[in-house]
Formats: structure tokens, sequence, C-alpha cells
């Protein structure tokens, strides 16, 4: 039977039993969205190749430790946010760098008009959110796991996350209606006002 | 109150549901006849949509091919168990400032360590070691060292010269503590003698096979050992600068008195010392904000930590606050 038809979980109990291609396979399968995950949760393709290499060697080495019970998914995330936010908390400031470009948005010619600016913008305002309001709204509004998913990758209640996500949509509503007088599109007249991202993470009372 | 606007976080909560039923009433009733809170409430729909619309991303070609090796770096590891991931363990009394990682990431060493440990039995008839006020309970049983193996400050060093790295380590600290005469078991604190020089050949051959959770790979690739390396004697105090020994690291090396109070500085416990160092260099990727580095002059300090689990740390020749390069728990086959 070959990899690519087996099971997440199938897959990783392959590799604690010593399957050397198994885990490379999980990887493959996932890593688009973990990649996603990581990238729009801290802002730097630097920072996020970090935070991933991190994970993922955290994940290869203590797989032997994954209880079942949720999704390979839901525990690959985790261990991905964590890592992100570890990253996040550890690092300092820095208000001073250029502005991420989304790598998606630069592809050329999209469909829409205004898609890239407004593409760069909401990547930009994403950057000044703490990271735990950062990686909510992430795995919630851009990739759409559900909250309840989200809540157990993250290991925090429901509530939680909704509201984080309620905080974080504020703010980066705060920002992008200063760019969007019409509220439905931003240009380059307007560039996007970015602040630096909290110092300490900590979500406001 | 309904004259009051509301604020985009209210605004967002009330599209979560978060709003207490009075409050959210009393906001829906101020939001049917103002504009401007209206235009706030669109603001919140029209972020989420946008959100929601960014494109999809793909990892890039760089970042998957740095993962795979890094991954493939590990497979070719020693399979012995080992905590690579640095500043992960934050244990009592070390007093060294050391970041401490996500809970997952410790959750997930602390799976593979207690996997890996059998906790020993304390006698609590030594110097304090092993008693008092362990932070976590987890944390706690794993700093319980055994009183027969807290070390003695006539432990043994050696300047071996080699490279060490993140997957040579078990191996290498195998080597060491072979050639110092402790792999074997016998408790620490033997008065140190002169040490024979070790071979890595005999050495791995000596190895146990792994008997870890994953059990991918065997032992670390055979690394040789200067045949210019050589033990010294706590008593002869002084390594006499062999060829081997980084100008870096002469000035620890010649002073038993600095190389003390390092040990002390880097102990995990009061009263514990260390039942070997190596005067060597250390080679390691870039693991998160750790920067990488290439033979960079290192000491290696082996703690006794409990049965067969030693601490491993790996230091700058500064050896201060700053100076830990890395610190490892490794666990040798019996």
């Amino acid at each position: 039977m070959s990899a690519a038809t087996l099971g997440d979980d199938e897959l990783l109990s392959r590799h604690v039993g010593g399957d050397p291609d198994a885990f490379n396979e999980l990887l493959a399968r996932h890593r688009d969205r973990l990649w996603a995950v990581a990238l729009r949760t801290l802002g730097h393709p630097e920072d996020a190749a970090d935070a991933l290499q991190d994970a993922m060697l955290s994940a290869y080495r203590g797989a032997a430790g994954f209880r079942g019970g949720s999704a390979v998914t839901t525990w690959l995330h985790r261990i991905v946010v964590n890592a992100c936010l570890d990253l996040a908390r550890r690092k300092a400031v820095r208000p001073t760098e250029p502005l991420l470009v989304d790598p998606a948005s630069d592809r050329p010619e999209r469909d829409r008009v205004g898609e890239r600016e407004t593409s760069l913008a909401v990547m930009s305002a994403l950057r000044t959110l703490p990271p735990e309001q950062a990686a909510a709204v992430v795995l919630v509004d851009i990739e759409g796991y559900p909250v309840n998913e989200v809540a157990e990758m993250l290991e925090v209640p429901a509530g939680t996350i909704k509201s984080r996500c309620a905080r974080a949509r504020a703010r980066l509503a705060e920002q992008l209606r200063d760019l969007a007088p019409g509220a439905t599109g931003w240009n380059d007249a307007n560039p996007p006002r970015v602040q630096p991202r909290a110092r300490n993470g900590e979500e406001p009372a | 109150m309904s004259d009051d606007h509301l604020s985009l976080n209210e605004l967002a909560e009330l599209d979560e549901d978060l709003l207490p039923p009075e409050r959210a009433a009393a906001a829906r009733s101020h939001l049917d006849g103002c504009a401007q809170c209206q235009a706030g409430a669109e603001s919140i729909t029209v972020t989420r949509t946008a959100l929601g619309e960014l494109p999809a991303v793909t990892m890039p070609a760089e970042v998957q091919a740095r993962l795979e090796q890094a991954l493939a770096d590990e497979a070719t590891g020693p399979a012995r168990s080992t905590t690579i991931v640095p500043n992960v363990v934050d244990l009592p009394r070390r007093r060294f400032g050391r970041p401490t990682m996500a809970a997952s990431a410790a959750a997930a060493a602390v799976v593979l360590i207690i996997g890996a440990i059998v906790v020993a039995k304390v006698d609590h008839h030594s110097n304090g070691a092993g008693s008092g006020d362990a932070g976590t309970s987890a944390a706690g049983a794993l700093a319980q060292v055994p009183s027969n193996q807290v070390g003695n400050p006539n432990f043994p060093t050696s300047t071996s010269g080699v490279t060490y790295t993140p997957t040579s380590l078990p191996a290498d600290v195998e080597d060491l503590l072979n050639t110092a005469g402790h792999a074997s078991a016998g408790p620490a604190g033997v008065p140190a003698t002169t040490l024979p020089v070790p071979t890595a050949t005999a050495s791995h051959k000596a190895s146990a096979p792994s008997t870890t959770s994953s059990g991918t790979h065997l032992g670390g690739k055979p690394k040789p050992k200067s045949s210019g390396g050589h033990f010294s004697a706590a008593t002869e105090g002084i390594v006499k600068a062999p060829a081997t020994l980084p100008a870096a690291l002469r000035p620890l090396a010649a002073s038993r008195t600095s190389l003390l109070a390092c040990a002390e500085h880097l102990a995990p416990a009061v009263g514990t010392f260390p039942i070997a160092i190596d005067f060597a260099r250390w080679t390691a990727p870039a693991i998160g904000t750790t920067p990488a580095v290439r033979d960079a002059p290192s000491l290696i300090v082996v703690f006794p930590y409990s049965g067969n689990t030693y601490l491993v740390d790996i230091v700058a020749p500064a050896c201060d606050d700053s100076s830990i390069r890395q610190f490892q728990q490794v666990t040798l086959p019996n």
C-alpha cells in the first residue's frame, strides 16, 4: 500500500514504528496549510520558516506522544501555532522592517483589480496584532477552520477563540477603514498604516 | 446607553454573539438608528470578507528544502533518546535564565523525557540536591538527582577538540563518559585519575542498540576522536594546552578555579558537579532564534541527572549568562 493512500493516523504510526518516509509524506500532505498559518501568524517568511522547522522537528520527535482523540492535523496545527507564538514572544518588536509582501500576492494579473493591494494591506494589518489574536483570526477567518476545532488546536475554550477573533477584527477594521473610506477597496494612494505589534503580546483589557 | 456609539470592539463582539443579552439588545437598538455605527459594523464584515479572500499560499521551494534537510539530519542522528529542542526544559535552580518554549513543545519534550527516564529513587542525605521546592510536579520529579550521582569537584576534563553537533552529541557524550569511566555506571564521584584516550570505534561498537520510542535509526556516525585529545586528572588541574585546545578556551582550561566557578554557575542544583567536561567545538544549524554556529570553541559540560540520563550544556568560553549555546538531555543506552 503506497504511503499516499494511508490516513494521517496510519502515517504517524508508521513513523513512530520506524518508517523513514512516513513523516515526510505527512508533511508533504499538509505543508501548504501549515506554512500559511505560520506565515500569516508571524508575518515574516524567515520567522515562519524558523517556527515551522522548530515545529516539525518537535512533531517528528514527539510523534510517539500523539494520543489520538484529535485529528493529526489538529495536533500538527497546535505544534505549529505554539512554535509561532513562542517565537513571537521571544522576538523583539521590529516596527521598521519592510512590509511583508505576501508571496501569493505577487502573482501577476489577478482577476480583480486591487486584490493585491487588499491582500498587502490585510497582511500588514495582521502584523500589528498580538500573536494570540493573529493566530486565532488566521485560523478562523483566513484558513476557515471551525471555531471549535481552533479551540482544540490552541487548547483554550471556544469563547476565548471568539473573543480573540472579535478583538482582532476590530483592530484590523480600524486600520483597514482608514484605507477604505468607501469600505470596499484599498489603493496605492492610501498605503496601509502599520503600527508595531504589541510588545508583550498581551491582549488589551 | 443607547445614545453611546458602539466601539469597533463591541460591534465585533456583537457580531460574535459575545455580548451579554441586555447589552446586546441595547446595542442592536442603537445600531438600528445610527448610520455611524452601521458603518462600523459594515467595516467588521468587510474585514472578515477580506481575510477570507486572501489568496492561498504555497510553501516556497527553499523552505520546503530546508525542512526536508532538517528532518533528514534528524533521521540520520543517533536514536538514543534525546531532547534536542534547545532551552526547552527550565529546571528549577538553574542559575541561568533560559527562555521557555511554548507549552506544546515543552509538553512534547516532557513526554520524551518521561518516556526515557527511570526516575531514580532519591536518597535525601546529600547536600541538598534533589530535595527542595521544585516548580511543577513534572519538573520536580525530573530535577531529583540521586545522591550518589551528584559528582564531585574532582571531575575529569578532556581536550578532545572534537566538533560536537546536535546529532552527534549523544554518541560523543557516550564516548566522553566511557573514557571518563562513568558510562557503565559506577557512581560518580570516584576520584578522577588519568584516563586513556578514547577511541571512537571501540566505544561505538560497545554501544548497545537504541531503545527509544521511535527507533528509526541506530547509532551516530562514528566520529574519529583526535589522537591528540587526552584526559587530565583533576589533581593535575591544568591541561597542558594540547594542539586540540581552542585558544578561546585556554583561560578556562588553565584555571581549575575558573572552571569550577563555571561548573557551579551551570549546575542544575546546588552541590551538583559535572562528571566530565570536554574542551571542544560545536557546530549546529540555526534553530528558531538561535543562530547557526560552526566549529565554535565550546565547553561540553556533562552533569549527572538520573540513571543513564545526563544534562549536557554546550557553553561558549565566557561561561556567563548568555553563553549557553544549547542545553540538552541525553539518555544513553544501558
